[in-house]
């Protein structure tokens, strides 16, 4: 069983997001609050996985990502973003985060679930270098 | 609250950077691509700053156009991928920082917040030090994160500094010596006193051969005629965390360091 502790910044969005999470595989906690999720995360029991949904327009992710990477006992922990393409798209042309994966409102549950059980175990880092190393295989395949 | 403009198409980019540097000042960010649209925002808004996005060729058409309209003086910053290495941007713009995309985001936040310092007027242009206002910023910042560090007041003298009037030349010499031995420190300058202080965790006598060896560059650098140099050193690990306190404790050491002499480092007891 995963843990995960699930955060947003309004319980209408925490809402929209448990969805994805109601199944046995998991056990999550839910919090709209920065602080709560952080002293959650710093006790001495953590979930396993961070998971942030951020809807559109939605304030507070930046501030949550900076100290969870600044605090020594949260610095690890692999952290999940569910969002908008739009977001998404900053996400990953603009901003450089450590340990985390940036996936879209519309992620199929099954495969998020496959992702979760892996970050578990392994943290993102892991499953990015592996994702990286499968893109390179494949455009090397397109040239030839 | 500080302002900046951002000439970039991508949706969503202005708000993320507002929040990013929203977490520790207050910044607007506004969003501009078109010619007449970033005139427009410059005249009425006065950013002090203009993040140009270098990968979208628009934007950089936009940007140029505003480096040859003489009504602006523009202070740019620049993104993108591989910015670093596109040297006709930095020869024709001479941006105040380049930032590789995808970026940290403290990495991004301390140079906008160091580009914001020398529009400011907090840094001084020929040194790259920082002024009283700036030095005091930065390390108020330094110190609220309760970050370790040794704090260290220096006095740079010589015979010729008093027939001279203008900023001698052999004084920054020594300063550029000192820059690049002490890297990663927070250095200002006030005429010939610096106050600095150097993130470490290091024992005191670690410190104190590091300042000598320092001051030992810097005498090297300026060259002749002599000049001397004393410093006093106070550390967070045994005075605490109030910059006025460490200022004030380094003063007294380099009274002290005066006293035995010429070219000393002491620690304040």
């Amino acid at each position: 069983m995963t843990s995960l502790l699930l955060i947003s910044d309004n319980s209408e969005n925490l809402n929209v997001a448990w969805r994805h999470f109601c199944y046995k595989e998991y056990s999550a906690g839910a919090t709209i609050s920065i602080d709560s999720a952080m002293e959650r995360l710093r006790s001495e029991n953590p979930p396993q996985i961070a998971v942030y949904y951020r809807a559109a327009k939605g304030k507070g992710f930046f501030d949550f990502y900076s100290r969870l990477r600044e605090d020594p006992a949260t610095q690890n922990i692999p952290l999940l973003v569910l969002t908008d393409l739009e977001f998404q798209k900053v996400l990953s042309e603009y901003i450089k985060l450590k340990n985390a994966m940036v996936l879209g409102i519309s992620v199929d549950d099954r495969r998020l679930m496959d992702i979760m059980r892996s970050a578990a175990r392994n943290g993102f880092e892991k499953i990015q270098n592996r994702v990286s190393i499968f893109d390179r295989a494949a455009e090397k395949r397109k040239r030839l | 609250m500080r302002k900046l403009l951002l000439m970039d198409e991508t949706a969503g980019a202005a708000d993320a950077i507002e929040e990013i540097l929203n977490i520790e000042w207050e910044c607007k960010v506004i969003r501009a691509v078109g010619k007449f649209e970033t005139e427009n925002v410059i005249l009425k808004e006065n950013p002090a700053l203009v993040i140009v996005n270098s990968d979208l060729p628009d934007c950089m058409k936009y940007a140029e156009n505003l480096l040859g309209n003489k009504k602006f003086s523009v202070k740019y910053v620049f993104i993108g991928k591989n910015v670093k290495q596109s040297k006709a941007v930095l020869k024709k713009f001479f941006p105040l920082a380049e930032i590789d995309l995808p970026f940290d985001i403290n990495d991004f936040r301390e140079k906008i917040d160091e580009a914001f310092l020398y529009t400011e007027g907090q840094v001084d242009e020929i040194t790259g030090l920082y002024k009283k206002r700036g030095f005091d910023y930065k390390l108020k910042k330094q110190l609220d994160k309760k970050k370790s560090g040794t704090f260290f007041c220096m006095t740079l003298d010589a015979y010729s500094f008093a027939e001279n009037s203008a900023p001698p030349y052999q004084l920054q010499l020594a300063i550029f010596a000192m820059k690049s031995k002490l890297e990663g420190a927070i250095i200002g300058a006030d005429a010939n006193v610096i106050t600095g202080f150097i993130p470490s965790e290091k024992p005191r006598e670690e410190m104190l051969a590091l300042l000598d060896d320092t001051i030992k560059t810097m005498r090297e650098a300026a060259g002749e005629p002599e000049i001397f140099i004393s410093a006093g050193v106070s550390d967070t690990q045994t005075e605490g965390f109030n910059a006025e306190d460490l200022l004030l404790y380094a003063d007294k050491a380099l009274a002290v360091s005066k006293d035995y002499g010429k070219n000393n480092v002491k620690y304040y007891r």
